[in-house]
């Protein structure tokens, strides 16, 4: 059995940190060998069945990526951190009960290897516990939790910026001690934050260190977007709405079961493409919607965070191609995604090849990527009718994904006020956030992605 | 797209040109444009940007002591994939086919043709060589003035001039209509109210030639696309975009569809002045004939 180098602890096989200090064991391993096949599978997704040729044809597609079932796991290691709202507004019969109940099973099935912080805020804050290792969690799960109930910061007001401090620093020391570990910051509201501006001045200082930042709003009261302010350009970004407050146990059960399956960390997108073709804007669609603009990204390479085996990708782009160009298949470009496995760089890339024919017109639409490019259009677009269209593009790709009925019925309230000619500055904030935000994967997916043994811990309330 | 204006006017000019750019077009289009400032364009230098919107961009130019109205045509420049060369090529298009329109039908109120000159559009730099090179630039004499909106705001004119406005513009549409072409295109900004009172039509894009185009230029609000090209069809819509100008211009309010017009809107004009505004804008005047005969003189 291999033992921790500082200080001699008993390592049971796969892990990464020592359960007794907490150190990175990782060098002790030998290197995984590098993967011989290619860990995704790629479809690009055109507009339309094919371009008319020699012409500078607008083109825009879809990149559609998903892990190769059996892609092996990043075993480095990974650093979740939870920066959670115990102030007064969660001081109800079901919220606090519920979180306290996400935490615990969160704590019970931490995998080994990932170490997890956990810092709680209301008018201060307090770390309960930091980078602890699975095993411990596991151990230690009854202690955090009862430190958590005692803890005199229970149910003041609302301030999260001491609380992403406390979460920067242990991220810090984080990256100090295992530098490209993955490292994944979640903060949950379920109110309007008193200090939204303070934790602004934060945000350049998670982007420096790479780390991806998430939130949720929890319940009807959740502020969006102040949230999106605070998380700003960093990776992630999505201000996820959990409306059935229950549903916070199966997510966080599911936050510790994505995080342990990451095949790529701190991915990167690349585009490489004709000398005379021109690239628009570069989007992400699923899992969160993100904007790149070329000006912002000239070298046309695009931080995607860590990718996961059981979720899909899905990145627009949009091309003018050259004029001079014949019937056939034309390769525009190159699409790549590039990332670092157990030390070795991994790239893996596919050919953008657009299907021209000699025609005057473009050929039929595929209408699942012209809903997806409405959809996006939102985030360079502002007007009403651009709002409004992405808004019912948005229902329809929720309905093909099966998304929550409350949340498509939300939009739905939402799009009909503007067709209506009324404004979003009309409607209540509740229901704004609701369409607005990003929606959840539900816990009936979660479930069904789920070990048994795990979702019958779930659906009996205790593991 | 009204290009009417003194040099004095021109930065109240430009600050409503951005105004309206980020509402109705896109933030960032107009610092774009506003690259163009000095710049030398088919051998003339811009001195200002005046106006911007549907396919063109308009400008104050100079060439030594000779100053005039440039028109250029207007894509998304501030998002270089949006527009490929089908369409920069029919914009100029649309130049060429504006230029003749206005050599044409020189002498009547449409600004004479200065030139129809061709050179670098430095907002294609990076788009295909076949771009670069060949940009239309529409040099036109410089009109004076206010637009007719603003005109009636301004100086409150009595029916009488306005009546005299009515003939001259019913006068265009004549001598339009003689040689089966059609202007399809009133709007306030589109009419220009000189100092000396005197009016000009500033955009010659708006002449539908029968027979020829198979496009009518319309402005929603003041017109429809018609279903049928038919010489009666296109003077009805002519007097009725007319109609609806003086409408708009005496009111504030635009004939969208669905939107009902509104005789109360017009309680500041006289009787006869507001009977002939609505028979104009309601389709009920369909020939220059009819509205001579009503226009109360």
């Amino acid at each position: 059995m291999p033992y921790c180098p500082y200080d001699r602890t008993p390592l049971q096989p796969g892990f990464v940190f020592c359960p007794q200090c907490g150190r990175s064991v990782s060098q002790a391993q030998p290197a995984a060998a590098p993967p011989s096949v290619a860990m995704f599978e790629g479809s690009v997704l055109w507009e339309h069945a094919h371009y008319p040729s020699a012409e500078d044809a607008l083109v825009r597609g879809i990149l559609r990526l998903k892990a190769r079932p059996g892609a092996p796991v990043h075993v480095g290691g990974g650093h979740l951190v939870m920066v959670l709202d115990v102030s007064g507004s969660m001081n109800t019969s079901d919220k606090y009960p519920l979180m306290r109940q996400a935490l615990r099973l969160m704590l019970e099935n931490l995998h080994e290897s990932l170490c997890l912080t956990v810092v709680i805020f209301s008018s201060r804050s307090e770390i309960l516990c930091e980078a602890l290792p699975g095993v411990q969690a596991r151990r230690m799960a009854d202690r955090l939790i009862e430190r958590m109930d005692r803890s005199p910061l229970l149910f003041g007001s609302t301030h999260i910026s001491p609380g992403l401090e406390l979460a920067h620093g242990a991220m810090t020391r984080f990256a100090r001690r295992h530098p490209g570990a993955l490292q994944r910051l979640y903060a949950l509201t379920d109110g309007q934050l008193h200090d939204a501006h303070v934790a602004c001045t934060l945000t350049q200082r998670f982007m420096a260190l790479g780390v991806e930042f998430n939130s949720y709003g929890f319940g009807r009261d959740f502020a969006l977007h102040s949230m999106r302010e605070i998380m700003g350009a960093c990776m992630g970004g999505a201000v996820k709405h959990l409306r059935h407050l229950a549903d916070i146990r199966e997510t966080f059960v599911w936050l510790v079961q994505t995080a342990a399956s990451v095949v790529a960390p701190q991915a990167s997108l690349g585009l490489s493409l004709h000398p005379e073709a021109l690239l628009g804007d570069v989007f992400c669609h699923r899992p969160v919607l993100t904007r790149w603009t070329p000006s912002e990204y000239p070298g046309m390479r695009y931080p995607v965070g860590s990718l996961e085996a059981n979720r899909a990708y899905e990145w627009a782009f949009e091309i003018r191609l050259p004029e001079d160009t014949v019937p056939g298949a034309f390769e525009v470009g190159r699409m790549a995604v590039d990332f670092e496995l157990q030390g070795c760089a991994n790239h893996q890339s596919w050919a953008l090849e657009v299907p021209l024919v000699d025609a005057d017109e473009p050929g039929p639409v595929d209408e699942y990527v012209t809903r997806v490019f409405a959809s996006l259009e939102e985030l360079r677009d502002q007007s009403p009718e651009a709002n409004l269209a992405a808004l019912d593009a948005r229902i329809d790709i929720a309905l093909l994904e099966g998304r929550d009925a409350s949340y498509i019925e939300n939009m739905r309230s939402v799009a009909e006020h503007l067709r209506d000619g009324g404004h979003l500055d009309e409607l209540d904030d509740e229901m704004t956030r609701g369409a607005y935000a990003t929606c959840c994967t539900c816990a009936s997916v979660i479930q069904g992605n789920l070990p048994d043994e795990l979702r019958d811990a779930l659906n009996s309330g205790r593991p | 797209m009204g290009c009417g204006v003194t040099a004095q006017r021109a930065r109240v000019e430009e600050d409503r040109m951005r105004r309206r750019m980020d509402a109705f077009w896109r933030p960032g289009l107009y610092d774009v444009l506003c690259k163009l400032k000095g710049k030398e364009l088919g051998g003339w230098r811009v001195e200002s940007l005046l106006a911007a919107g549907g396919q063109g961009v308009v400008m104050r130019v100079r060439r030594q002591a000779l100053v005039g109205v440039m028109k250029m045509p207007l894509v998304g420049y501030d998002r270089p994939v949006s527009f490929g060369s089908r369409q920069v090529r029919r914009l100029r298009q649309g130049l060429e086919r504006e230029a003749r329109m206005l050599a044409l039908h020189s002498g009547t109120l449409l600004p004479g043709l200065i030139e129809l000159a061709t050179g670098e559009n430095p907002l294609l730099e990076g788009r295909s060589a076949r771009l670069q090179g060949s940009e239309r630039f529409l040099v036109m004499e410089a009109v004076e003035g206010l637009a007719l909106d603003a005109a009636c705001v301004s100086c409150s004119p009595d029916g009488h001039r306005m009546a005299r406005w009515a003939g001259e513009l019913l006068g265009f549409v004549h001598r339009l209509r003689s040689q089966q072409h059609f202007y399809t295109d009133f709007k306030p900004n589109n009419i220009i109210v000189g100092p000396d009172g005197g009016l000009s039509l500033v955009d010659a894009g708006g002449i539908h030639v029968l027979g020829q185009d198979n496009m009518v230029e319309v402005t929603p609000g003041f017109g429809q696309v018609p279903e049928v090209l038919e010489a009666g069809v296109l003077e009805a819509l002519s007097l009725m975009a007319l109609g609806r100008a003086f409408y708009a211009a005496l009111s504030g309010r635009m004939l969208y569809e669905g939107v009902a017009i509104d005789a109360s809107a017009l309680s500041n004009a006289d009787d006869a002045w507001r009977g002939w505004v609505l028979g104009l804008s309601c389709g009920e005047l369909k020939t220059v004939e009819e509205a001579r005969a009503a226009l109360p003189m």
